[in-house]
């Protein structure tokens, strides 16, 4: 296994972190373990949406429709309700409907990024790659000239 | 040519009495009111949807207040159905759903409307199977009322056309009630 190598290669303590959940055997239960750590939490953030981009833009928009509803069931989780609508709406905001994300609440919103990053990013996906953009955002939008007031979307 | 004259909006006052009702209950039996007459059953419950259509109901705050009895849900209902499918056909680009649920929304910005959870419903009236489960009967309420003025105006619904939409959404109620789905 190359883990160590592949360990080595995310820039930051939280990629670090993030990387090693992601090669756990259950991804989405260890990235949720990650909630006291704010650094992890803010890359976990842009991972999502470099994840959800990587996977739905360019698609039909009801392809989210579609993942949400299989990974819900696999999940054994009820896929015909809120939790449903609010991981759509996660998933579109981050490829360009940042309004349909208001009002979710911050837990269920890092409980539904875990499922979602840990299915897209951690199941043979490439998952170094992704990490590694994902810090290049979060430095990109941390630089002072970049900041905006209040929180962003996802 | 003189314009065709709108039916009131007058939560009923002046209907007929055999089909006059003081608050949103269901009608006296719309399907036997109407039956052998030229007349719609009209209701309070059609009245108020024509109201709200006209930006002159207090729903434009979302859900009225007072109790709301079945018979009013399913007209409700049943008009933004007919709303959404004259507006859209079945596999609509989404892109255009969204707008018009985005519109809808920002127009009724007052009421607070979740743009998912309005979006789900259109697209589940347009036969797609999409979580509506779980949903909040204010935010029913809200959506199919909000909605359905947003989609006349978006229609540029006539008086005709919009009493007509409407009492179709009357008569398939009266026709739920009478045979329960």
């Amino acid at each position: 296994m190359g883990q160590i190598g592949q360990l080595a290669t995310a820039a930051t303590a939280a990629g670090r972190l993030v990387l090693e959940a992601l090669e756990s055997e259950h991804p989405a239960r260890s990235l949720s373990r990650l909630i006291d750590s704010p650094r992890a939490i803010r890359l976990l953030r842009e991972l999502f949406v470099v994840a959800a981009r990587r996977t739905f833009v360019g698609r039909d928009p009801r392809a989210a429709t579609r993942y949400v509803n299989d990974l819900l069931a696999y999940r054994s989780l009820p896929a015909g309700g809120e939790v449903a609508r609010q991981a759509e709406a996660l998933i579109r905001s981050a490829i360009g409907e940042p309004e349909l994300a208001h009002g979710i609440p911050d837990v269920r919103r890092f409980e539904l990024i875990c499922y979602v990053v840990g299915d897209l990013a951690g199941s043979g996906g490439d998952a170094i790659a992704l990490i590694d953009q994902a810090e290049r955002r979060v430095a990109r939008f941390d630089r002072p000239r970049n900041r905006t007031i209040g929180r962003r979307s996802v | 040519m003189s314009k065709p004259k709108r039916r009131p909006v007058n939560q009923g006052r002046h209907a007929d009495p055999a089909r006059t009702r003081r608050t949103n209950e269901g009608p006296v039996h719309p399907a036997a009111a109407s039956a052998g007459t030229d007349h719609p059953p009209w209701t309070n419950a059609g009245d108020y949807l024509r109201a709200a259509a006209g930006d002159e109901a207090p729903a434009r705050f979302g859900t009225p207040s007072g109790p709301i009895d079945d018979y009013a849900r399913r007209v409700w209902h049943n008009a933004f159905g007919l709303a959404v499918r004259r507006r859209f056909k079945p596999g609509s680009p989404l892109a255009e759903i969204s707008r018009t649920v985005a519109t809808a929304v920002h127009v009724h910005e007052a009421a607070a409307l979740p743009a998912i959870d309005a979006e789900m419903l259109v697209r589940a009236e347009l036969g797609e199977t999409v979580p509506v489960d779980e949903l909040d009967p204010s935010v029913l309420v809200g959506v199919h009322l909000l909605l359905f003025a947003s989609l006349a105006d978006e229609l540029a619904l006539g008086d005709g056309e919009l009493d007509d939409l409407v009492t179709e959404a009357e008569r398939l109620a009266a026709a739920e009630s009478v045979t329960p789905r």
